[in-house]
């Protein structure tokens, strides 16, 4: 009896209080395995767990109080509702939505299918360049793989594709949205990590465009050397109207006005203050081809844009208003929603019981997110309070890795998690727990990134840009690792939608086959992102959305001593403007001395001389 | 047993009313960004918000930012109930769809009784303290030139939860007629519960001219 009683005081007070964070984990992990609701099963361990710490003393009861400040927001990065990131979800669900019932995806294959026609597979490489230009405007795994299987399977069986490659190119092509931006997922993360969204959202464009390429080079190969697989479409089975020459022209020439109308506006300065006429640009063009295709119908000029134009019109509205800088994310978000709406009413699919339906759709959509987040919170709060972080740190430590093998261990962890759960919840209760680990690796991977900090007194802004780089690399690479595993048999998620809406006569495990060589890819593509980190982090870059603190030195950009003479140049070009004296003139002095400055022809000193000598030149001559 | 379905009944109307009606917001809420965006560049009216800030105190601009989470607020904490009713919300199958209906209903009754309704009776405790306290404070934007009243969305976290707990009371009670109600009761408390595996009651894309196709594994 006392033997029990000793045990259980050092169980409580010794095990208990020290390990009580990974017990937290272990409740949740079955609790989830019960069938609850997601976010049911984390606020109920919550609470569980909450009172058994408030009984051993470790908090009081107003922990629950931070939980509901932590839910609310406020401090600009953590919450669900005072968190301007978060607006643009619903705004992008919306979008989905409504695209998904105004009829641009099947216009979209249509018009593909017709144009890779002599193309070995052409099918399958539609399916894949649709996924592509469409996973730029949804982001839900399920809604994704649910329409394409039913807007593309049947076609592609009754042609005679083989089921496998079928299956596995839609599949493959429809998870493509949880990466190629604008994805939700992208958003989530960014705003649990705290760095950029637009920042993450241009850097996972090009590991996207990557996989999708990796999909089209397997998909030609396989085709041309097995064409049974993939059969060609035969041509009396396209009916295509011929094009009306007078409707091509019309099109050019009102295309044509619309750019040269930018380009004049925008060089003579009219009204450049007040209105956005690029903005316009693309407005304009955008509804000039909807009416020309509109009045085409049925030849390839209407089908093209009918095809094209709405998706490519999206994605502009969206990336490129983030990419030029116009708007923040969210406010892309809005814009793209609105989009959405214009494209429904210029399909004539815009009715009100549409309207309703993608309304109470967006919200339950909504409620799903962020029910969960609502719990994530509420389980993070606590597990944070019984210091389960530390525990996770010190397990990390004794474990006692190399970097890259733990980076590899974490990696395939959240591969395991990706068999069972959906991104939310990967995304929102372990990615918390992995950020403080991905940080401290922050300045060990640097050189892998091709980051290297050359001043000599680093500060707060070094390490907090070093550390943004490498969550943005290791965000991106979770987003491909979790496509991978949504891919994988046998419990891919991807996988049973599939099977759910497919037609009988496929096979599980024909689905299972197909997707074997996606998989691989797969792999092949997040071992590219791997090694090569500059997918990801080159292009925010270039679009200077990554600012960069002086001191630090992209070994793949042009390296500091350059940047540092073209500052220089560029000060002494200031001056030299400043001059009353002809521009051209003044332009052509500043790029000879550019050229002789880099080419080390010139040290400072001596520029500055013949600098100097060129401005009194130039003054005696206006003097005279 | 017929008094607890007639309650289910009164609290499932509530919340899914109460939903479906936010879920509109998310109309206004585009418009609040379209028209943020658009008028940000244009003089003229950029004149009269400088004129509101310097007359009245308020920033238009802010104010729109403000109202963009705000309404966002209110479209997400409303629809909580809404969701759950219609099993809307992720929840991990690959357990429960093997189980007999008979014992899905009794893990969502425990689950419910156990995770759901401590938890959310927490949340609209310690959300009316924090509301309580924002009004006491009288707190207002954080920039001094936005929307003021934060008490009075902070509130919505009240309703919120209150609307998620009806909803989650309605499935209980209906779990519990379904477990312990004469055979009539349990008939009506069947039809009405929606979280059945081998039913799906959200139709996952409704393509023109076909009819509602169901996804598989949720």
């Amino acid at each position: 009896m006392e033997m029990i009683a000793e045990w259980w005081d050092w169980f409580l007070w010794d095990h208990l209080y020290e390990y009580i964070g990974a017990y937290m984990f272990l409740a949740l992990a079955l609790t989830l395995f019960t069938g609850l609701p997601v976010a049911y099963a984390l606020g109920g361990v919550s609470v569980v767990f909450g009172l058994i710490s408030i009984w051993l003393e470790i908090f009081d009861f107003n922990i629950y109080f931070a939980v509901v400040n932590r839910i609310w927001g406020g401090d600009g990065a953590s919450g669900a509702v005072q968190n301007p990131i978060l607006v643009a979800i619903p705004c992008f669900v919306f979008m989905g939505t409504m695209l998904e019932k105004s009829r641009v995806a099947a216009d979209l294959l249509h018009i593909l299918q017709i144009m890779l026609k002599r193309v070995p597979g052409g099918l399958a490489l539609s399916v894949t360049v649709m996924g592509t230009i469409m996973a730029a405007t949804t982001g839900i795994i399920g809604a994704s793989v649910v329409m394409m299987t039913l807007l593309a399977l049947p076609t592609m069986l009754q042609r005679g594709y083989a089921p496998e490659l079928a299956t596995g190119t839609i599949a493959a092509s429809a998870t493509l949205g949880i990466l190629i931006p604008p994805s939700i997922m992208l958003v989530l993360m960014a705003s649990l990590l705290a760095v950029s969204v637009g920042n993450l959202f241009i850097g996972a464009l090009l590991p996207g465009l990557t996989l999708s390429a990796l999909y089209f080079i397997y998909i030609l190969t396989r085709a041309s050397l097995n064409p049974s697989v993939a059969p060609r479409i035969d041509e009396d089975e396209i009916n295509l109207n011929p094009t009306n020459k007078s409707n091509l022209i019309l099109y050019l020439v009102g295309a044509a006005f619309f750019v040269l109308m930018d380009v004049i506006f925008e060089s003579v300065g009219f009204l450049t203050e007040d209105v956005n006429w690029p903005l316009m640009t693309i407005l304009g063009l955008f509804f000039w081809s909807m009416f020309i295709g509109k009045r085409e119908g049925n030849t390839l000029l209407g089908g093209i844009l009918k095809g094209f134009v709405p998706p490519i019109f999206l994605i502009i509205l969206v990336l490129g208003s983030i990419f030029a800088g116009w708007a923040t994310p969210t406010e892309a978000a809005g814009v793209g929603a609105f989009g959405s709406l214009v494209l429904a009413w210029v399909n004539g699919t815009l009715t009100w019981s549409v309207i309703k339906e993608v309304c109470h759709r967006t919200g339950l959509t909504t409620a799903m997110i962020f029910f969960i987040f609502v719990g994530a919170t509420a389980f993070s709060t606590i597990f944070r309070n019984v210091y389960g972080e530390e525990l996770i740190i010190h397990f990390i430590e004794w474990l006692d890795l190399s970097p890259w093998y733990l980076l590899f261990l974490l990696m395939f962890a959240v591969f395991l998690l990706g068999f069972f759960f959906d991104f939310l919840e990967i995304t929102l209760i372990i990615l918390p727990v992995f950020d403080p680990v991905i940080r401290t690796l922050a300045p060990i991977f640097a050189p892998h990134l091709g980051i290297e900090i050359t001043t000599s007194s680093p500060t707060v802004q070094h390490k907090e840009f070093l550390e943004a780089q490498v969550i943005y690399w290791f965000a991106i690479l979770v987003a491909v690792n979790l496509q991978t595993s949504f891919l994988t048999p046998p419990f891919g998620f991807a996988l049973f939608y599939m099977k759910g809406v497919a037609p009988s006569s496929v096979k599980m495990q024909e689905i299972y086959k197909g997707i074997i060589p996606f998989v691989t890819l797969q792999v092949i593509g997040m071992l590219i992102v791997l090694s090569f980190p500059r997918l990801a982090l080159q292009l925010p870059l270039e679009a200077g959305l990554s600012r960069m603190p002086w001191g630090v030195e992209w070994t793949f950009a042009a390296p500091e001593s350059e940047r540092r003479k073209i500052y220089e140049i560029e000060q002494l070009g200031d001056r030299l403007r400043g001059v009353d004296a002809e521009r051209d003139v003044i332009d052509k002095v500043i790029g000879e001395l550019e050229a002789k400055y880099l080419d080390n022809d010139l040290d400072f000193m001596a520029l500055r001389e013949e600098a100097e000598a060129i401005l009194e030149k130039i003054k005696a001559d206006s003097g005279s | 047993m017929g008094a607890l379905l007639n309650i289910a009944g009164t609290f499932d109307a509530i919340s899914r009313n109460v939903g479906k009606a936010a879920s509109f917001l998310i109309l206004p809420l585009i418009f609040l960004i379209m028209f943020d965006v658009i008028t940000r560049k244009i003089d003229y009216i950029k004149e009269h918000s400088a004129d509101i800030t310097i007359n009245y105190g308020f920033s238009v601009s802010f104010i729109l930012q403000d109202l963009q989470w705000h309404v966002h607020g209110a479209l997400l904490l409303l629809t909580f109930g809404f969701g759950y009713l219609l099993n809307a919300h992720v929840r991990v199958d690959i357990f429960r769809e093997n189980l007999p209906r008979r014992k899905q209903v009794w893990v969502e009754t425990f689950g419910l009784a156990i995770c759901a309704v401590p938890f959310l009776l927490l949340m609209i405790w310690f959300s009316w303290k924090m509301t309580a306290a924002s009004f006491l404070q009288w707190e207002g934007s954080e920039s001094q030139v936005g929307l003021g009243w934060r008490w009075f969305i902070k509130s919505f976290l009240i309703w919120g939860f209150i609307i998620a707990i009806m909803a989650a009371l309605a499935t209980l009670f209906r779990c519990l007629c379904y477990l312990f109600g004469d055979y009539e009761t349990q008939a009506v408390a069947e039809d009405e519960l929606q979280f059945f595996t081998d039913v799906e009651t959200l139709p996952k894309v409704v393509l023109e001219d076909e009819e509602p196709v169901s996804g598989g594994h949720g």
